[in-house]
């Protein structure tokens, strides 16, 4: 054997994690050119593996590898041996660079790799802090960042074997400072972690864990909006990168900062850590793991009460050094755990933290086996197999201290006998110990029979023993806690009940769906029942509102004994007349997981029951969903359709188009002539409700199959319908076709009731685009029709459309006819139609400027409409409410009734609600100088240009002009330009008056030319008369001060300053910096700055009325005399109070005087 | 969800002590934006304490400024903003 020529090992040390280094004894060894140093680099990267000459030659050359590689290669091994072991013999063999058949091998023995020594590094370190022993973690992990010199292999980076293995270190070191800030939180030391993080996020943006990291930090430090933002940030970010939403845990740490949870606050680490470490169970480890936390992430909401009690207790333990036992009992996700934890974070006291085991056999003992460790001498009892006498015994001891303890034995429900015997000894003995003694179990799943139900009433009377019940959430925390999710609040209150549990993991699940979390929970617990109250609870699941005796007696007569059983169980509870599941999610895992075949033979059972007269009243609703449910198309076809037409009848419009689509789903087998009426009436429903999509797909088919089966008198009165629901949709060149091909169709057919409607429809076309000519010639037609046959439906559709018509041209008998239309709908009971005069006296008196009239107008038909459920009826009425209420200067209000129509789910398609509500919107942004106007214009003069209707095309237009002469920008005046321009002569080759002068005026206050039109009446006509002053002074009149103002910028430096006066006071700083410039324009100095909008106000937005009235109350007045004093009724009084205090956020006069005082309101001013 | 900078002047100075009682102003206006979906990133405020920039997230400006009746503040000026960082431009 030759021996090594350089003997002594151990003295290299060899750098990748930078450019490629080595060094002996602290000298840097030479190691030659660029391709010298990459074989040695290759082979250290594989040092200890032998590497083919070929593939060193690979490396260094790549594809192109020159002739006479492998010479080269042993030239530069040769050099590096001589580098590595200088002075060595040449023909000894090399201590390190060893030759291998075809290739070499680089062999370390005792020599430092600062690759290696940093992945042992970074693993002892994450191990470390996994233990949560955050000091060495920290010690670790710092001296293996300390290893690094730069990029690894740097100086070699474009060498192709380079980049992978640099990327793994990357990685590898990524984690690495993961781990190291969890240490450092844990240590708490996030305060000086911030910039760090900053830094880091903005070298990687898109790594999640930087982000909560961030987040928990700013959480700790004190900057809880800053965490929040974070979020947003990241969301943004990963959004806007990736498309994707930030992964679970991060959306989990947002909600627990945003419900403040007390377990992201920082606790120094201690026993409480290791003791509640070794008895978590997995579940519960699943919960702490979120970002290290030292416990889950659960809800306190509405626990005050408890903590407060074991507050109490505790104190009474450490002042009578006597122990307590308290029994914490609740369902199953109440929360015991995580209120024991909340409780248990913040005492100094020791902590001693056990569990049981859901094993079909528990653990015996299994509780003290995790807190076992506290001494050796109690673990060798333990261990020693010792009796519950010796174990309560060597416990009793180690708690007989001079500083209290807190031992916590979670799930009882569970426990063994033996751990129930040392239990029971422990509580008799309790005066002789000072421990507060916690054990949760869950009282739903414990019978009257159940060891623990036994154990803990004989010690009910025992001294220091007590129970303390959780209940499930309010639907008001709930909602609290859906807020900030798009969820339905009180939907997830009615499928959770309330509980904790579900409720976070559905929220966390993402809202509706079902999480596969609560479907394992509830199947667990499902499983541990015996089969025939398996089949019960299966039974039950089957039936959404629970299920009465009757006809669970019906479906499973022969579990009807293990009704005990499921109930004790906790899966069910009683109800009045029967069983239910106690959470409806419950319900849903239960039936989700029953086989098609047993699901669908329930339900048979539950339909054939159910039908069966004796049983009850027959409930076409719920057998149709049994039928459905049972695959049984004869039974849906028999259900449905009643179901529909009496959900329909009670205005229950949703409901009933549920019904029919479910019939239609069954509609296989029906002759055509069945199925085209299902579909009709489907259409019609939908349209109620706005659902304008389907409305037109089903008529469609309804048309189809009509047509298919010759039916020309039904096809053409579907194509009369499909008209009305195209037009709604904002499809209006549709609508008129569908309206001329039903004329087609039903004119050849002779005089009847369809026919008359068609000429109806065709007069409600002509009056949409403000046709007055047609509307009223189509109003004459379907007039003499319907009187000639009869017809009531077709005469009050055409008086409601000629009156309307000839109330927009402010004719006053157009106005009675309207109101007569909707006295006839009302008595002859034609609800849509007398929804539909509401909408058009609405609309017209708004466009009088009728704001009286339009007042009671809007608030009857909104009532109407919410009586009747005729919600899209609703919306649109609500637009021109939400209009009235701008030109009125309600802003507050109009906004309201925007956000209502806007952030309708369903009832985003009605064109002309939606057109009002974004003009109004952007109008109210523009008036006040508010960002974000052009997003609504854009989307209402999308949906209003294709209708040719001026009731959409003239808020549009006239508020563009708007825009365009508040701002001045030229691309802003072109729109209003051409909108306008072109509105104008539409209007006036229709005659639409109200419209002309509207217009009319809007382009010459823009400075846009203004052909010559008949002047008419009113406060715009008299401002295009020249009249400025007069205007204003109608406007006023109407109580309309901001239109007011704008008229008065036409006229003269008095106007301009009343106007600048006006502009100030409503806050309107654009249309108040044109009068201001005007003014100047005419040579005016010392212009008024006026009151700014924010000093006009005062702290809670009361208004001067209510000043007064809160002043009085500060001197302690009565309302009888606040009432005389302020010559009002008492009743007005009573109102101003309530008001006064709903705005101070208080409950009593006092604390409103007081509120008063504080905020340097009321008399003091 | 849009950020939006809200100008607010305040004639006689706006003064949050740093007790307890500041703290639950603070609290207070956090929950009553948190009703109308409104977050208060943090503000900037003049030396004079005349006047504040206070960043705010919301759906739209009507929020910010339901939010800022609520909490009985005034409004100078409202608008929509988005972050410029000198140090991501490379």
């Amino acid at each position: 054997m030759v021996p090594d020529a350089d003997g002594q090992g151990g003295g290299l040390s060899l750098g990748m994690l930078g450019p490629l280094a080595v060094e002996r004894s602290g000298e840097p060894v030479p190691l030659g050119g660029r391709q010298q140093r990459a074989v040695l680099a290759f082979l250290l990267i594989r040092h200890g593996a032998p590497v083919g000459v070929s593939v060193l030659a690979d490396a260094l050359w790549g594809e192109r590898v020159p002739a006479g590689s492998v010479q080269t290669v042993q030239t530069y091994v040769s050099h590096l041996r001589d580098a590595l072991s200088p002075g060595r013999d040449r023909w000894a063999r090399s201590r390190y660079l060893r030759t291998e058949r075809n290739g070499y091998r680089l062999v370390l023995d005792g020599d430092r790799v600062d690759a290696v020594e940093f992945e042992d590094g970074v693993a002892r370190g994450l191990a470390a802090v996994e233990r949560a022993d955050f000091e060495a973690g920290k010690a670790a992990l710092t001296a293996a960042f300390g290893l690094w010199r730069g990029a690894v292999l740097a100086d070699l980076a474009d060498y192709g074997f380079v980049p992978p293995v640099a990327a793994r270190y990357a990685e590898l070191r990524a984690a690495a400072t993961e781990a190291l800030i969890d240490a450092r939180l844990g240590l708490g030391e996030h305060r000086s972690l911030i910039p760090e993080l900053d830094a880091l996020i903005a070298a990687d943006p898109l790594r999640e864990r930087l982000h909560g990291q961030r987040m928990l930090t700013l959480y700790r430090a004190s900057r809880q909006s800053d965490a929040l933002a974070g979020y947003r940030t990241l969301r943004a970010l990963l959004d806007e990168e990736l498309g994707i939403e930030p992964g679970r845990p991060i959306q989990q740490l947002h909600a627990s900062i945003l419900a403040q949870d007390p377990a992201l606050d920082w606790h120094p680490p201690g026993p409480v850590r290791e003791a509640a470490a070794s008895g978590a169970s997995p579940a519960r480890r699943h919960l702490g793991a979120r970002f290290g936390l030292a416990g889950g992430s659960g809800d306190l909401l509405e626990r005050d009460e408890q903590l407060a009690a074991l507050k109490r207790h505790l104190s009474a333990v450490t002042t009578s050094m006597a122990g307590r036992f308290v029994f914490v009992g609740g369902e199953a996700g109440v929360g015991k755990t995580s209120l024991l934890r909340r409780f248990c974070a913040k005492q100094p006291a020791r902590i001693l933290s056990g569990a049981c085991d859901a094993l079909a056999t528990p653990h015996p003992l299994g509780p003290f086996l995790d807190i076992a460790a506290i001494s050796g001498r109690f673990q060798d009892v333990i261990a020693g197999g010792g009796q519950p006498y010796d174990v309560a015994a060597s416990l009793l001891d180690e708690l007989r201290s001079s500083r209290p303890s807190i031992l916590v034995l979670e799930d009882l429900h569970w426990a063994d006998d033996a751990t129930l015997d040392v239990v029971r000894l422990l509580a008799r003995r309790l005066e002789t110990v000072p421990v507060l003694a916690m054990g949760t179990y869950r009282d739903d799943q414990i019978d009257r029979t159940h060891r623990l139900r036994v154990l803990i009433g004989e010690l009910a009377t025992w001294p220091g023993v007590v129970r303390l019940g959780l209940s499930p959430l309010s639907a008001r925390a709930v909602a609290e806690l859906a807020a900030p999710y798009r969820v339905d609040a009180a939907e997830l209150y009615r499928s959770t009940g309330g509980n904790p549990f579900f409720v976070s993991e559905v929220l966390a699940a993402g809202g509706s769906r079902l999480p596969q979390t609560v479907q394992d929970a509830v199947l667990a617990r499902v499983a541990r029942l015996g089969p025939p109250a398996r089949r019960l609870v299966e039974s039950v699941a089957i039936v959404p509102a629970g299920i009465d005796v009757g006809l669970l007696e019906a479906l499973e007569p022969a579990a009807m004994d293990s009704v005990e059983e499921c109930l004790a169980s906790g899966v069910l509870t009683s109800t009045a007349g029967g069983v239910a599941f106690r959470h409806e999610l419950a319900r849903m895992a239960v039936e989700i997981s029953l086989p098609a075949n047993r699901r669908i033979a329930l339900h048979r059972a539950a339909l054939a029951a159910l039908s069966d007269p004796e049983h009850g009243p027959v409930d076409p609703a719920r057998l149709s969903h049994h039928a459905e449910a049972a695959a049984d198309p004869e039974a849906v076809q028999r259900f449905a359709p009643g179901a529909a037409a009496i959900a329909a009848q009670v205005g229950a419009h949703s409901e009933a188009a549920a019904q029919y689509a479910r019939a239609l789903r069954f509609a296989q087998d029906l002759p055509e002539e069945r199925r085209a009426e299902l579909l009709s009436k489907q259409s019609t429903e939908c349209h109620l409700i706005g659902d304008y999509r389907v409305a037109i797909e089903t008529r469609k088919a309804a048309v189809e199959a009509y047509r298919h089966l010759g039916d020309r008198l039904r096809e053409g009165d579907a194509l009369r319908a499909m008209s009305a629901n195209l037009r709604c949709f904002g499809l209006v060149p549709e609508a008129s076709e569908a309206g001329r091909a039903a004329l087609e169709i039903l004119e050849p057919l002779g005089p009847g009731h369809e026919l008359a409607l068609a000429y109806a429809n065709r007069t409600m076309l002509a009056l949409n685009i403000e046709d007055a000519v047609a509307t009223r010639a189509w109003g004459v037609r379907t007039q003499e029709l319907a009187e000639q046959i009869g017809d009531r439906a077709s005469l009050v559709h055409a008086m409601n459309s000629v009156g309307t018509l000839g109330y927009l041209l402010g004719d006053d008998d157009g106005r009675a006819d309207l109101e007569r239309s909707l006295d006839l709908c009302k008595r002859w009971g034609f609800r849509e139609q007398a929804g539909r005069a509401y909408i058009h006296l609405a609309w017209a008196s708004v466009r009088r400027h009728d704001y009286g009239r339009a007042a009671a107008y809007c608030r009857e038909g909104l009532e109407y409409c919410v009586d009747h459920g005729l919600d899209a009826w609703r919306f649109e009425i609500l637009g021109h409410q939400a209009r009235r209420l701008l030109d009125q200067g309600s802003w507050d209000e109009a906004t309201e009734a925007t956000a209502r129509i806007l952030g309708s789910l369903n009832m985003n398609t009605n064109a002309v609600a939606r057109v009002l509500g974004l003009t109004v919107v952007a109008l109210l942004r523009s008036r006040r100088g508010d960002p974000d106007h052009n997003a609504p214009m854009r989307e209402a003069r999308a949906l209003a240009g294709p209708t040719g209707e001026i009731q959409l095309l003239l808020p549009v237009a006239t508020a563009t002009a708007e825009v365009a002469w508040l701002e001045g920008e030229p691309a802003a005046m072109a729109a209003a330009d051409s909108a306008t321009g072109e509105l104008l002569d539409q209007a006036t080759r229709y005659g639409a008056s109200s419209a002309i002068s509207e217009l009319a005026a809007w382009r010459r206050r823009c400075g846009l030319p203004t052909p010559a039109i008949a002047v008419g009446v009113g406060p715009y006509a008299l401002e295009l008369a020249g009249n400025p002053g007069a205007a204003a002074a109608a406007w006023l009149d109407l109580n309309c001060e901001y239109e007011a103002a704008v008229a008065l910028c036409a006229g003269d430096a008095e106007h301009h300053r009343e106007a600048l006066r006006i502009f100030q006071r409503l806050g309107t700083r654009p249309a108040a910096a044109i009068a201001a410039r005007l003014l100047r324009e005419g040579g005016a100095r010392g212009i008024p700055r006026g009151p700014r909008p924010s000093t006009k106000g005062n702290p809670a937005g009361l208004t001067t009325r209510e000043l007064e009235v809160l002043g009085l109350i500060g001197q302690d007045m009565r309302n009888r005399d606040i009432a005389q004093r302020l010559h009002v009724a008492e009743k007005t009084v009573d109102h101003h109070v309530g008001a006064i205090l709903a705005k101070l956020g208080v409950s009593s006069r006092g604390q409103a005087a007081r509120a008063a005082a504080r905020l340097g309101i009321g008399a003091s001013r | 969800m849009a950020r939006y900078m809200v100008e607010r002047i305040f004639p006689d100075g706006l003064a949050i002590p740093i007790t307890d009682d500041g703290a639950a102003t603070c609290r207070g206006v956090v929950d009553r934006n948190a009703e109308l979906g409104v977050t208060w990133v943090h503000s900037y405020v003049s030396d004079d304490k005349r006047k504040s920039f206070c960043i705010y997230d919301g759906p739209d400006p009507e929020s910010i400024r339901r939010a800022a009746e609520r909490n009985g503040l005034p409004i100078e000026n409202i608008t929509r903003i988005k972050v410029l960082d000198p140090y991501f431009y490379k």
